[in-house]
């Protein structure tokens, strides 16, 4: 299994999603694994951008408050 | 590669962020398999940010709509945008769509996951549908508005249809839809003149594949009536299909058009000088054995005139004579004698040689089942 398909399926990627992967030849399955893994880093790489420029218009005062509401 | 697995493939490299070229090396996967796997995906992708979402969404229902839509537009985005309002009671969401840009709001639609944001659109009000509606065909989001299409609510769907008038985008929309069930509610809607906008568009942006291929999701009456559409269009165009249908093996999807096409019609379009070519009359006999279509075909072969007839029958014959056999053991009886009942006399004997030397037992079997058919009288007679 490639590193890729092994972080997917610890981040929860859906089994049948995963089987369609496993399903595919070892250099196909390995390549759309990459190509999946890579669209989540940008993706989740734009939410938290997003999120850091939602706090940093918060007023000082409120931007800790604001921060446990967005962050936990 | 099929135009409908090109579609999807489209559809996957969007999601995953990627060129389209990236995920050729899917071609060949089947498309069911290819749309489930990406509609899981989307989800996945959705509810690794949900979390974040729901917590953005509380603090917009803190503030008042108008700050919301200040916020979403100059520091959230689209992306996030999308994401929070699917997170959003849709009154709230509804509300704040009302204070959006249009520009902005199309592009929010644009990154609204399918599957959590079902309920959002189909409650989003005609008038805000048709708006966003109408910037995302100037974008040529032709992927979103087919997405729109299957769950605007129908008043929303007639008020959108009726605005469209480029031909590209109807057959590009439609290629695009989830559920080709929907293609019937889609085509019906359009008015005379937005369906030949439609096959124009097919013939100036070489779309015939996809209307080929969109063809086979219709039904019977909307079918013929774009079949008939599809006839008037002279023999350049019909000779430009036929090749299309060709190359792609969308002959059968071609001969079911036909099969509904009004008598005149089917007439024209079977007599085409272009079907006569040798590769190509092959290309649609090989097509035909390959997908068991002879109940689409045999139905027209007695319509072809002489010079027409002849090809086919030097593949049924000749090339491909085992094809007879498969005919004989798949189509429908009644099909097949409509087809020996046709045969111009000096055609009959190599008929009935190919039968004797390739199809010995179906055709006994053919003659049993059919005995008082007038149809073969001469065949049974040439074959002792």
């Amino acid at each position: 299994m490639s590193d890729s398909i092994s972080t997917l399926k610890n981040k929860g990627l859906p089994a049948d999603a995963l089987a369609f992967i496993e399903s595919l030849p070892a250099d196909q399955a390995s390549k759309l694994a990459d190509t999946v893994l890579a669209a989540l880093e940008t993706k989740d790489a734009r939410v938290e951008k997003a999120m850091n420029n939602a706090l940093n218009v918060v007023p000082g005062p409120f931007r800790r408050p604001v921060k446990k509401m967005l962050f936990g | 590669m099929h135009i409908e697995t090109q579609a999807e493939l489209l559809k996957l490299s969007r999601l995953l962020e990627t060129d389209e070229a990236d995920m050729a090396f899917l071609d060949g996967q089947e498309l069911n398999a290819l749309a489930a796997f990406r509609n899981s995906v989307s989800s996945f992708f959705y509810e690794q940010h949900q979390d974040s979402y729901q917590r953005l969404a509380g603090i917009s229902k803190l503030v008042p709509t108008g700050a919301s839509a200040k916020l979403a537009t100059t520091v959230l985005g689209s992306v996030l945008a999308a994401g929070i309002a699917s997170e959003l009671p849709a009154e709230r969401a509804i509300k704040l769509a009302d204070k959006l840009p249009d520009d902005f709001l199309a592009k929010l639609c644009i990154h609204l996951e399918p599957t959590h944001s079902r309920a959002l659109l189909a409650a989003m009000p005609d008038k805000i549908v048709a708006t966003v509606a109408k910037a995302l065909l100037a974008m040529n989001e032709h992927i979103t508005l087919a997405r729109f299409v299957a769950v605007i609510q129908p008043s929303a769907l007639k008020a959108v249809t009726s605005t469209v008038n480029d031909g590209e985008a109807m057959v590009k929309i439609a290629l695009y839809l989830e559920d080709k069930s929907k293609l019937d509610t889609l085509l019906g809607l359009l008015s005379e003149t937005q369906q030949r906008a439609a096959l124009k568009a097919a013939t100036d942006h070489e779309l015939w594949p996809a209307v080929l291929s969109l063809n086979g999701h219709l039904n019977t009456r909307l079918r013929g009536q774009m079949g008939n559409l599809v006839a008037e269009q002279g023999d350049t165009v019909l000779s430009h299909i036929i090749e299309v249908a060709s190359d792609q093996q969308l002959w059968t999807n071609l001969l079911q058009a036909v099969n509904a096409m009004d008598n005149t019609h089917q007439q024209a379009v079977v007599n085409v000088a272009k079907l006569r070519e040798e590769h190509i009359m092959e290309s649609l006999i090989t097509t035909v054995a390959e997908e068991n279509s002879w109940d689409e075909l045999l139905p027209l072969l007695p319509l072809l005139d002489h010079a027409h007839l002849a090809p086919a029958l030097d593949v049924l014959t000749e090339r491909q004579p085992q094809t007879l056999d498969q005919a004989l053991n798949q189509a429908h009886d009644s099909n097949l004698l409509g087809l020996f009942g046709h045969l111009p006399e000096g055609e009959e004997q190599r008929v009935a040689k190919a039968l004797k030397s390739h199809a010995t037992d179906s055709w006994q079997a053919f003659v049993a089942r059919n005995s008082d058919a007038q149809e073969i009288a001469s065949l049974k007679a040439q074959l002792g």
